[in-house]
């Protein structure tokens, strides 16, 4: 019997202008190279994972594209959009809480769910997010692991007071549900 | 932008006698729903259930075929228990861009072993899995709970004699679309 996993993950952020939503960009991601890498090293040869991850965000200006390859301290396609605040502080991403699922019978997610005193709230320019990446390190700018990026069919244009509500869900699906000999 | 990362992975098992090969396979394997939960466990709590993985051999007796959902306690499979405690799988190596470009391979360059005994003499061999516990499951008085992680069925099934030694490994390949 031959089988395999697929690794998929969502950013869903929500986007809210006067306490209203207003938008809900729902991006499909890649995994990194590194993160991988990471993955693979921390199940099976004793290196380490973080328990935790962030959320970041990818300007669009000066972007030219994500790759794979990129990592937290290369990414020469795309910078960290910067201009927003977490409960009030400039230097951090937002953090989350973790939930296991099950989807039925053949997939599990976990999915990141930004604890609410981490809401990004968007500060001093109107600007253009072209994207979104989940990183290991709480400070903002290079550093930790890349574990995914994605960028979304369309821009996402934040003006000072946007919050934006994110989730990230990463699923394993199995294209087995059962076999025989 | 999308992509999906995918993995797969399989066994090679092979039996030597009087220091030669006499049976080579190479069997796709089962990540089973246990294996899933096991191979997310790391991004929930940092790191895996378990880091110690056993590998276990399954008997051709009673093999009614592998299942997705198998469990320790729900299988349709008995363990030949050639060596107890089952012996440690560990992987030692990580090689990129293995077998292609964009692809992560975890093996153990060791091979896991187990030496048969007259006590198995004849037996046959239907297939391999990893548990992360050692306690074979038809161990009289034995602990172990470990559901299945990993399973493969052989092609064909191997017979063994006294004296042989069976040595396996595993691969897990896992590799980005994108």
């Amino acid at each position: 019997m031959k089988q395999s996993i697929y690794f998929k993950g969502v950013y869903t952020l929500e986007h809210y202008r006067s306490g209203k939503l207003i938008a809900i960009h729902t991006i499909e991601n890649f995994l990194t190279d590194e993160g991988i890498k990471a993955w693979l090293d921390g199940i099976f040869l004793g290196g380490t994972v973080p328990s935790t991850w962030y959320l970041g965000l990818i300007d669009l200006n000066g972007f030219t594209g994500v790759s794979k390859a990129d990592t937290s301290i290369s990414h020469s396609g795309w910078s960290e959009f910067t201009q927003y605040e977490i409960n009030g502080n400039a230097s951090i991403r937002a953090a989350f809480e973790k939930i296991q699922t099950i989807n039925g019978v053949t997939a599990r997610s976990v999915t990141f769910r930004a604890i609410d005193s981490n809401i990004i709230q968007i500060t001093n320019r109107v600007g253009k997010i072209r994207g979104s990446f989940f990183a290991s390190q709480q400070t903002k700018g290079n550093g930790g692991i890349l574990l995914s990026a994605a960028v979304g069919p369309i821009n996402m244009e934040v003006w000072p007071g946007d919050e934006i509500r994110p989730l990230y869900t990463l699923g394993m699906t199995s294209d087995v549900s059962d076999g025989g000999p | 932008m999308s992509q999906t990362a995918d993995l797969r992975n399989y066994f090679k098992l092979w039996v030597m006698r009087g220091g030669q090969i006499v049976a080579y396979q190479k069997i796709h394997n089962l990540v089973t729903q246990s294996g899933v939960t096991y191979l997310q466990e790391v991004f929930l709590n940092g790191a895996p259930i378990s880091s110690q993985l056993y590998m276990g051999l399954i008997s051709n007796g009673g093999f009614l075929g592998l299942r997705y959902g198998e469990s320790a306690i729900s299988r349709s499979w008995n363990e030949l228990a050639v060596t107890v405690p089952r012996p440690q799988w560990n992987a030692d190596q990580r090689n990129d861009n293995d077998p292609i470009l964009g692809s992560f391979t975890v093996r153990n360059t060791i091979p896991v072993t187990w030496n048969v005994t007259a006590s198995f003499n004849g037996s046959r061999i239907i297939g391999v899995f990893i548990a992360n516990d050692d306690d074979v499951y038809s161990e009289a008085g034995g602990s172990s709970n470990a559901d299945p992680l990993f399973n493969g069925k052989l092609v064909s099934n191997i017979q063994i004699f006294t004296g042989d030694t069976i040595s396996a490994e595993y691969n897990l390949t896992l590799r980005s679309s994108l």
